[in-house]
């Protein structure tokens, strides 16, 4: 009945948003990348997609465990912690093709779920100055839609989708539920996401209950929901630890892989601020140890980032915040951030307009940066092409990066936010 | 309304049927090669830790192959001679001048042949291009990300072509023969759309570059690109602040 009920209730709200031209003008959009990736995939890239990595992954999950980071088996090289190839299991039972078409279509309604959550989410957040009709909303929905990262994510196969599910599942249990079963509920699913890929793993340290009022100088930590948001987002990854220790070569490798291995030294587009690093030493042949300055990176960005969040005078809604740290410090910070992760960012992003004042000066951090990462950063991987021998850096990503970090930490730390006319329109 | 989604589930049914034309086409890759007859190709070398070397392959490691004099600031010439293509075969035959200090070429060093075979799943599984240095070959067929994938490559070869075509390869002591090399050591060969090899760097532990070769000549977009990239930046940056200050 339940579940009537809310199929009912979704049925009725994708009604609503069909009246609005943008949204009809999005969805055509949205099913044009779609049906172009398989287009693509049936023409020329059946062979060179990231979903043959997770296809293998899954086939050798099943047959030969050990050798799951033998990166020989793969055309690229599979980095996620082993559990995640579990998930690609059932679809390595099937023709590949099929299991191709079969795992977008899966992204594609999960598209559908994520704009769903994104509006659940807003309505609960969405600051008393807003418009209090849906027609806004709807608007940055099909921003959402219509983002140019979808057809990377559909062309490559790619998972980032899931992880925007499962970060957006749990951040609306935490808004919306105070109980210590759904705070557990609500990291554990942000756990799955860890296990499915980790672009989520620098949330954990967010999900701390942690506060130092300014103004009192006296720090608050309420140990008991915060052991349980810890517990319940590490178990799931715990258990990839169960697979490490029956198989040490696989946690041997799986560090290879990720951390020491050629790969992160390689030249290539990532707009990560320690790809410009390691890039910039690879060009001028600048001795390097790619681990230090993954580490260094992390402990100066996620360092400042945590410490704010602490800081933060708004408590309210203040995970929201924290989970866009978590997102902004690891695309800023480890070493392959593409196109098509900027999924896990957007959703934020939106949110977080719709929690800001109306018209406060922080949008202009926050607005330029999602239009930026919606439309136009995969116009600079075409021109790190036709300038990586002179100039190998795709700086432009790394600075909107940079600035929605500054909008965020700037939001944390002022006591009243300045109010300026909006300057985009919005019809 | 109900014409309106009569017409969108239509729409949708004529992609699919588009799509379906698709479905059993099957593309051979033809292999061919990225330069021409009469092209002319130089290497130049940039880092050349020759005492290094030394204590890595022992001092008769520049006295044959492609690294015979090599050392820093040297040049290496191709000139494309003849391309040959058959239904097995890719073949290209090329004048070298050895790696030299800049001034006049002089008489070149030797004609070499480089031979492909077209049909790159045909190589032998743990396929070596060599044992020795340079351990990575200056030129492979086109699409070179292609014909790297298709062959079956040994331990040594980690083929990455996801960004920019690239062959990581990673070299254990001892590997040559005793002692030789006397350290691990890696290699990271780039190349361009070509196929011709733009970056090699061998490095030893620590990521110490000990050699470093880059093709000499760089495409003529790059520079106009990167000035009006950065130059580009630079003014919407500052137009968008203007705008802000004065709002």
């Amino acid at each position: 009945m339940i579940i009537v009920d809310l199929l009912v209730s979704v049925k009725r709200k994708f009604s609503r948003f069909w009246e609005e031209k943008i949204f009809r003008i999005a969805v055509l959009l949205h099913l044009f990348y779609y049906f172009l990736s398989i287009i693509l995939f049936f023409t020329v890239l059946s062979e060179k997609n990231d979903f043959l990595i997770f296809y293998e992954s899954g086939k050798i999950f099943l047959n030969d465990i050990s050798n799951l980071y033998n990166q020989t088996y793969y055309l690229w090289d599979f980095r996620y912690f082993p559990l995640s190839a579990l998930f690609f299991v059932p679809f390595s039972l099937i023709d590949f093709r099929l299991a191709f078409v079969l795992f977008n279509s899966l992204n594609l309604f999960l598209n559908f779920l994520i704009i769903m959550l994104i509006y659940k989410i807003i309505k609960i957040v969405r600051g008393k100055d807003h418009e209090q009709n849906d027609k806004r909303i709807i608007l940055y929905i099909s921003i959402y839609l219509m983002g140019v990262p979808h057809v990377l994510n559909y062309i490559y196969g790619q998972i980032n989708l899931f992880i925007t599910l499962f970060i957006l599942i749990s951040l609306l249990i935490f808004l919306s539920y105070k109980s210590n079963v759904w705070q557990f509920i609500g990291s554990f699913i942000l756990g799955i996401s860890i296990i499915i890929k980790p672009t989520s793993i620098f949330l954990i340290p967010f999900l701390l209950i942690l506060h130092f009022d300014l103004e009192k100088r006296k720090l608050k930590i309420d140990f008991f929901k915060s052991f349980i948001r810890i517990f319940g987002v590490i178990l799931p990854v715990l258990a990839n630890f169960i697979l490490f220790a029956a198989f040490p070569k696989l946690w041997e490798d799986f560090l290879a892989t990720n951390f020491t291995g050629s790969n992160p030294i390689a030249l290539n587009f990532s707009y990560s601020l320690t790809k410009l690093i390691t890039n910039f030493c690879f060009l001028y042949n600048i001795p390097f140890n790619q681990l230090t300055i993954l580490l260094v990176s992390v402990g100066i960005v996620g360092g400042i980032g945590f410490i704010i969040f602490v800081l933060i005078r708004r408590k309210q809604n203040s995970i929201l915040y924290g989970y866009t740290f978590g997102i902004l410090i690891m695309l800023l910070t480890y070493f392959d951030s593409w196109d098509h992760h900027l999924l896990n960012l957007t959703p934020l992003l939106i949110i977080i307009i719709f929690n800001l004042p109306r018209q406060t000066e922080l949008l202009n951090y926050i607005k330029p940066s999602l239009f930026f990462f919606n439309f136009f950063d995969i116009l600079f991987v075409g021109i790190w092409y036709l300038t990586y021998p002179l100039f190998p850096y795709n700086f432009v990503g790394t600075f909107f990066l940079i600035l929605a970090l500054f909008g965020v930490i700037k939001y944390c730390l002022v006591k009243k936010t300045k109010n300026v006319e909006v300057s985009i329109h919005e019809g | 309304m109900k014409v309106r989604r009569t017409k969108f589930f239509a729409s949708i049914t004529l992609i699919l049927i588009f799509m379906g034309s698709f479905t059993s086409n099957v593309i051979a890759l033809d292999y061919s090669i990225g330069f021409r007859t009469d092209d002319q190709l130089i290497w130049k070398c940039n880092v050349c830790n020759i005492n290094k070397m030394n204590v890595l392959f022992g001092e008769s490691w520049k006295d044959t192959g492609l690294f015979e004099n090599l050392s820093q600031g040297k040049r290496m010439r191709w000139d494309v001679n003849t391309i040959e293509q058959n239904s097995t075969t890719i073949l290209a035959s090329v004048n070298i001048w050895m790696w030299q200090y800049e001034g006049s070429w002089g008489t070149l060093d030797n004609i070499t042949e480089f031979s492909y075979l077209k049909n790159p799943s045909q190589y032998p599984a743990n396929f070596n291009f060599s044992t020795y240095l340079p351990f990575a070959p200056f030129w492979l067929p086109v699409p070179i990300g292609d014909y790297l994938g298709e062959m079956k490559l040994g331990n040594l070869y980690d083929v990455d072509n996801r960004v920019l075509p690239t062959l990581n390869i990673q070299v254990e002591k001892d590997f040559i023969q005793p002692n030789i090399p006397t350290d691990n050591f890696y290699i990271i060969a780039v190349y361009n759309l070509n196929g011709i090899l733009s970056s090699f760097k061998l490095y030893i532990t620590g990521n110490v570059v000990v050699i470093d070769i880059s093709l000499d000549t760089i495409p003529l977009y790059v520079l106009p690109s990167t000035i009006g990239l950065i130059s580009a930046f630079l003014i919407v940056i500052y137009l968008y602040a203007k705008r802000k200050r004065n709002i």
